[in-house]
């Protein structure tokens, strides 16, 4: 057992001037708004995004290892894993604590008892959703009985949610986060490689995906990455699922896959489009909108832009009339992050700005006579104050696995 | 898009008549608690065991993929997914209905607004932790917001937790489920003998880590699977972790791994420890211990007896008092069920008893001059009249990987 952090024993973590970095801003929203004590509760769900705080606040949580931090306006921090101490990514702070597993309102409360709170303002991370963060959880990501424990526990105390306050944090990301983020780019263009490298017509699902988790683990990939999946015939697709079946490809299908590459904590995505056969007319002017749509997306991604300019810059028609391009778009970083422009979007995202630092998943997609994945292509971004970088290498070509 | 379900896009499911048993069960209870609906909100906790629930009353929500459910004492359960209509697991029934993520409580409430149970009892899956399910989480496992949408939104309902009554229809299995979980316990070991093959001195750990996910993937496995991870130098490992470090095995490392076995949803595990070169005799001496324990655990796992007298059985002293052995265990089915013993086990899941066709994985562990991890051995084990039975046929042994 280790006595304290070494890299003998160590995943991907970040410096301690990016740890001051991020506490520092942290802490200036907080005064500003108010926030004696941002709390963060055990919540591992949608492989691991839920904790999206604490990763950002800590670097602790690999894997779906709940973690409960208590971060004060001033002095220590303070987290609570299944055990104290070491951790392979507790490079920043020492006073890593055990508490039982589910016990995050008890563990709090103990916490601020021990420090003698009795009023002030506690927010909670993921207490509701966001424009900003928490995106895809629109009723929040926190525990119910935890919550009412830090309630019952302090009366006199105002209970807020913390999401906003952090995602303004989060939103604009430091060179070192974009450097996560861009190993995490190149590590889902390995993942990429896997599935040029294994699927053909014949080849079960289950194996191409089992090789993306093989390059995925291999390399270092934070867990638990998030493959989406959409396979079938060419205009007749099953629906997007987590987990392929145990079906095989067959000859005329095509493969839509979201790939996440995290590192460190921090999720970066791709996504692609494959043809098993060579690949329809069709396919191929669908695949030029798409490609269309994201370059020009990627030219208008400056900083004040807003999102609603940003969706008019990725309408793309052609083909006749027939095809059409529209954009979807997320942020990324350690979590789900906004904002969040999919089929079902909340309208105030259209007025969200870009800012220089702004990490977002481009990803427009196309449509034919009105029949979806035809076209698809992604990568992750970042808004420079000159324009957009992309963080992946990959060519705009389309994979046909033959 | 297929209309109705088929196998051609299926996973692991369960027929239509392990149906009608899980829900008449479920039925007898609620109406016996006086419990007119049964209500499960997305939580993907704990690599998906937060969805345990649901996934008991409707096989959906594979790999984290957020399942909202109503499940009322008579007529059809209704669920609600990213999308609506037909997913790899819904040979059971047809209302599946589209929902954004993240709005549980406001589908729930609407649809408890449709049945026309506006002021009936409505249990909530997870709201609470029990000792025979979300028994490692103290505090529950249900979204806050989420519960209070529905406690604003119908103030005449009595709102309660559902987890003792579904703990208690899930602790006893069918013979599908058995089945299930013997498969889950092959898949287990067939990614034990990944590590066999492939864990050796000077090997990356990520690389012994991504061959275990290949198998598990390839083989058919749900993800994401748990893998418990502790590596190290003999009688000085690092402690538990779910992702291993960059660091290499060395000569004298020992791992201790407890492996999640999943198929269909259904959770099993082994656990084993690993020498790397030839184990010293004070491991090889633990392991004996180990095993005698497990070995008296099983003879005595007959129904009616209680989860503290199964660990007496297993507590055993050898090696003159420095080596001692205590029993680790907790049931399995599709979460983190009960009763979970462990150093902090309560007094309620020592009480439990064993019934016929429970389901418990049963890992001792020794440790030696008072420090963790001097050997594991661990399977998952069915309670029958004549005492446990393995699930398992790998030889009880320590595996030495020279």
């Amino acid at each position: 057992m280790a006595d304290g952090w070494s890299q003998e024993w160590s995943n991907a973590v970040f410096s301690l001037d990016e740890r001051d970095r991020r506490w520092a801003r942290v802490r200036s929203l907080m005064a500003r708004d108010g926030v004696d004590l941002i709390v963060c509760l055990p919540w591992t769900s949608n492989h691991d995004r839920g904790q999206a705080d604490p990763r950002y606040l800590t670097q602790l949580g690999e894997n779906s290892d709940e973690t409960t931090v208590a971060f004060p306006l001033e002095g220590d921090v303070t987290a609570w894993h299944s055990r104290g101490g070491v951790w392979p990514s507790s490079n920043w702070f020492s006073d890593i604590r055990a508490a039982g597993r589910g016990t995050g309102g008890a563990t709090v409360v103990g916490w601020l008892r021990e420090k003698g709170f009795r009023r002030g303002t506690i927010g909670v991370s993921g207490l509701t959703g966001g424009v900003l963060s928490h995106s895809r959880s629109l009723e929040g990501e926190t525990n119910w009985q935890s919550v009412q424990i830090i309630k019952e526990a302090f009366p006199d105390a105002r209970v807020v949610s913390a999401t906003d306050l952090l995602a303004e944090a989060r939103y604009q990301k430091s060179e070192e986060e974009i450097e996560f983020l861009r190993k995490g780019t190149w590590l889902a263009e390995q993942v990429l490689g896997s599935v040029v490298e294994h699927a053909r017509p014949g080849v079960a699902e289950r194996e191409v995906w089992a090789r993306m988790h093989y390059t995925f683990a291999d390399l270092g990939g934070s867990y638990e990455p998030m493959f989406g999946w959409i396979s079938g015939p060419l205009g007749d697709t099953y629906h997007r699922v987590e987990q392929p079946t145990f079906r095989s490809f067959a000859e005329g299908d095509v493969l839509v896959v979201e790939f996440d590459g995290r590192w460190g904590g921090y999720i970066s995505q791709i996504d692609q489009l494959f043809t098993f056969g060579k690949a329809p007319d069709e396919v191929r002017g669908a695949m030029e909108l798409t490609y269309e749509s994201f370059n020009r997306v990627v030219d208008a991604m400056k900083p004040g832009v807003t999102v609603r300019e940003l969706m008019k810059a990725g309408e793309v028609d052609g083909l006749g009339g027939r095809g059409a391009a529209r954009l979807t778009l997320h942020g990324r970083g350690t979590g789900d992050d906004g904002p969040l422009v999919a089929g079902r979007f909340d309208p105030r995202v259209l007025d969200v700005e870009m800012k220089e630092g702004s990490v977002m998943v481009v990803k427009p997609s196309a449509t034919v006579d009105g029949r979806s994945d035809y076209g698809r292509w992604g990568d992750t971004v970042v808004v420079r104050a000159g324009g957009a970088e992309r963080l992946g290498t990959r060519p705009q070509t389309l994979v046909e696995l033959v | 898009m297929i209309e109705t379900w088929s196998p051609d896009w299926s996973n692991a499911v369960f027929s239509v008549a392990e149906r009608e048993r899980r829900w008449a069960k479920v039925r007898e209870l609620m109406s016996r608690d006086g419990v007119d609906a049964m209500v499960c909100l997305p939580c993907s906790n704990s690599h998906n065991r937060g969805a345990a629930d649901a996934l008991y009353l409707t096989q959906l929500g594979e790999n984290s993929d957020e399942t909202t459910v109503y499940f009322p004492i008579e007529g059809e359960p209704t669920a609600w997914l990213s999308r609506g209509g037909v997913w790899p697991s819904s040979n059971w029934f047809t209302d599946i209905r589209a929902a954004s993520r993240g709005t549980g409580g406001r589908a729930i409430v609407d649809r408890l607004k449709e049945a026309g149970l506006t002021d009936g009892r409505i249990a909530i899956a997870g709201l609470t932790g029990g000792v025979l399910a979300h028994c490692r989480e103290a505090e529950g496992e249900a979204n806050w917001q989420s519960v209070e949408a529905i406690r604003a939104a119908l103030p005449g309902a009595e709102i309660l937790s559902g987890t003792d009554l579904l703990g208690e229809a899930r602790y006893v299995k069918s013979d599908e489920e058995i089945e299930f979980l013997r498969k889950g316990t092959q898949l287990a070991e067939k990614v034990l003998n990944t590590v066999k093959q492939h864990a050796r001195i000077g090997v990356r750990e990520r690389h012994v880590f991504a061959q275990m996910m290949y198998t598990s993937a390839r083989e058919g496995g749900s993800f994401t699977p748990m893998f418990g991870w502790i590596s190290g130098p003999a009688g000085n490992p690092y402690h538990r972790v779910e992702q291993p470090s960059f660091r290499k095995f060395e000569a004298g490392d020992i791992l201790a791994v407890e492996f999640d076995g999943r198929w269909g949803g259904y959770i099993a595990q082994i656990d084993q420890t690993f020498t790397f070169g030839p184990a010293g005799q004070d491991t090889m001496d633990s392991m004996e211990l180990t095993l005698e324990a497990f070995q008296r655990v099983l003879e005595r796992m007959k129904p009616g007896v209680t989860a503290g007298e199964l660990m007496e059985a297993a507590r055993i002293t050898g090696l003159n008092g420095r080596a001692v052995v205590n029993l680790g265990m907790h049931g399995r089915g599709t979460g983190d069920d009960g009763p979970l013993i462990t150093p902090n086990v309560t007094p309620q899941a020592m009480r439990a008893e064993m019934l016929e066709g429970a389901v418990m994985c049963v890992k001792p562990g020794a440790t030696l001059d008072g420090k963790p991890y001097g050997a594991n051995f661990g399977e998952t084990v069915v309670v029958t009249r004549d005492g446990g039975v393995r699930l398992g046929k790998r030889p009880l042994e320590l595996c030495e990987l020279t």
